[in-house]
C-alpha cells in the first residue's frame, strides 16, 4: 500500500521556493513515517516546499493541519476522496474538532498517532477503517526519531513531549498533554547526529522544565562533539538565574532561547495568563546571563488580555528599548478550538469569528471584556 | 480596544520594532558575531511573516464550521 502523507499550508506557494527553506518544520510527519509499518511505502509533501499532485499514485492520503490551515486541509481531502481515495485527517485541529473534520475524511485520528496509526492501517487493510482513532499518550521510549526529513535548511527534533504549565492559551493544555514526557538522552543525541541539518530546533514545549534531565542531554551533546546549532524554548524561571544550565547549552550549541514573556506587566502575567514564574523584573538579568553565555533571546508576547489598552503598546515598546530586546514577536491571543481560553470565550459569546484562517496569531477574532 | 483597534495596534508596534533602522541597529550591538547573524535573521524573517492578508483558500465555509462547532459540543461536555 503506498501512502502519501501532507502537511497542508493555508499559504502554499506563497513564498516561493527558497523561503519556506528556512522556516521551522513540523516534526508531525516524519514521525508518522516513523511509526509507519516498513511493508508500506510512504511519501510526504509539505506544502511549504512543495505542491500536492492529485494524480499521485496512493492508496491512502494522510493529512496533517493546524487551526489556520483547516480548510486547505478540507480542500486537499475532498479533492482526494473524489477520486475514490481514502482519506485520514489529523494533527492540532481535527484533534480539537474531529466531528467537523470527519465531514471531509474517512478516519480522523484524535492526538498523538504513534500507536493508533499501525492499528488504523491494519483496519484499512481489512477493510474495517473506523471513523475515529484514538490513543493514550504514548511513553517517551515509543516518541520516534524522525527518520524522514523534509527538505528545509532548518532541521527538527523533539527530546520531551508535554508541558505540566497548562496555561490557559495553549493548545497543549487542551488536550490534556501535561505530563512531562522525557525520551532517552541517548536516542535524542543519536538522532541529532544522524540528522542532515546543521541548524536545528527542539519541538519541546519547553527545555527547562526538567533542567536535570536538559543538563544530562546538552553534556552527551557536548561529549559527541556535535557541531551543530540550535533553538529552544525556555521559561524565565530558569533561564534567568541556573547559570551551569546556560553554560552547558551554550557549549551544547544552543545559539538562542525562544521565551515566552508574554507581557510587560506583571499584573496580566500573574491575574490573566497565571505564569507567576514570569516576574518582569528578572527579564533584564536573563538578557545578562544569557548574551554572556553567547547566545540570544527571542522573546514572545501576546495581546489582547482584558487589562491590555492602547497604553499597553508603548509601554511594551519603552521595555523592549530598555531592556535592548534583540529579536521579539508580537501576536495576539488567539482562542485556538478546545484551549480552556476558547472554552471561556465561547460561553461569553465573545469570539466573533470561526473563519479558522484567521487563527493564526495576528488577527483578532474575539472581543476584549474592558 | 475594538478587535479592529487591537490588530492595528499590534501593527503598529510592529512597524516601529522592526524598522530597518532598529533592526540592524539591534543586530550591530549583539554581543558575538553569531548573534548578530542570528538577530538579523530573526528580525527579517518575523517582519517578513507578521501581516498575514491571508489571501487565497475557499471562503464560505462559516456555516459548516459553525455546524460541526455545535455538533462537536457533546463530544467535548
Amino acid at each position: 500500500m503506498k501512502i502519501l502523507l501532507v502537511q497542508a499550508d493555508r499559504d502554499a506557494g506563497k513564498y516561493g521556493k527558497i523561503l519556506p527553506k528556512f522556516f521551522i518544520p513540523s516534526l508531525a510527519l516524519p514521525q508518522l513515517a516513523a511509526c509507519t509499518p516498513k511493508k508500506y511505502e510512504v511519501k510526504i509533501v509539505n506544502e511549504w516546499y512543495e505542491k500536492v499532485d492529485f494524480d499521485e499514485d496512493c492508496d491512502l492520503v494522510a493529512i496533517s493541519a493546524f487551526t489556520k490551515d483547516a480548510y486547505r486541509a478540507y480542500d486537499i481531502a475532498d479533492e482526494f476522496r473524489q477520486r475514490g481515495i481514502k482519506v485520514v485527517l489529523g494533527g492540532y485541529h481535527p484533534t480539537a474538532l474531529p466531528i467537523e473534520a470527519k465531514q471531509h475524511a474517512d478516519a480522523v485520528v484524535i492526538g498523538e498517532a504513534e500507536t493508533s496509526w499501525p492499528r488504523l492501517l491494519d483496519d484499512l487493510e481489512k477493510g474495517k477503517l473506523k471513523p475515529f482513532y484514538r490513543s493514550r499518550k504514548v511513553r517517551p521510549e515509543k516518541i520516534p526519531s524522525a527518520i524522514k526529513r523534509c527538505n528545509g535548511f532548518i532541521g527538527a527534533i523533539q527530546a520531551s513531549r508535554g508541558c505540566p504549565y497548562r496555561c490557559e492559551f495553549c493548545q497543549l493544555t487542551g488536550f490534556g498533554d501535561n505530563i512531562h514526557r522525557k525520551r532517552p538522552v541517548k536516542e535524542v543525541v543519536d538522532e541529532i547526529e544522524a540528522m542532515p541539518n546543521k541548524v536545528f530546533w527542539f519541538h519541546d514545549a519547553s527545555l527547562t522544565i526538567d533542567p536535570r534531565y536538559s543538563k544530562k542531554l546538552f553534556k552527551e551533546m557536548i561529549k559527541r562533539k556535535l557541531r551543530k546549532g540550535w533553538v529552544a524554548f525556555g521559561n524565565m524561571a530558569i533561564l534567568s538565574r541556573d547559570k551551569e544550565f546556560l553554560r552547558l547549552a551554550s557549549r551544547a550549541g544552543c545559539i538562542a532561547w525562544m521565551v515566552g514573556v508574554e507581557s510587560v506587566s506583571q499584573r496580566v502575567i500573574e491575574k490573566e495568563i497565571g505564569k507567576g514564574g514570569n516576574k518582569i523584573d528578572r527579564v533584564p538579568k536573563m538578557l545578562e546571563i544569557i548574551e554572556d553565555e553567547g547566545m540570544e533571546v527571542w522573546a514572545s508576547f501576546i495581546f489582547g488580555f482584558d487589562n491590555d489598552t492602547p497604553a499597553t503598546f508603548d509601554a511594551t515598546f519603552q521595555k523592549l528599548e530598555e531592556w535592548g530586546l534583540k529579536v521579539a514577536e508580537f501576536n495576539i491571543l488567539t482562542p485556538f478550538p478546545k484551549t480552556p481560553i476558547f472554552e471561556k470565550l465561547r460561553r461569553q459569546n465573545r469570539i466573533i469569528s470561526f473563519d479558522w484562517r484567521k487563527y493564526d496569531l495576528n488577527h483578532a477574532v474575539f472581543f476584549q471584556n474592558t | 480596544m475594538t478587535p479592529e483597534e487591537l490588530e492595528r495596534e499590534v501593527r503598529k508596534l510592529s512597524r516601529k520594532f522592526f524598522s530597518i533602522d532598529r533592526v540592524i541597529k539591534r543586530a550591530l550591538s549583539a554581543k558575538s558575531f553569531r548573534s548578530k547573524i542570528f538577530s538579523l535573521l530573526a528580525n527579517f524573517a518575523i517582519r517578513k511573516f507578521t501581516d498575514f492578508d491571508f489571501e487565497g483558500g475557499r471562503m464560505g465555509y462559516e456555516n459548516i464550521t459553525h455546524n460541526a462547532l455545535h455538533k462537536a459540543e457533546g463530544e467535548f461536555v
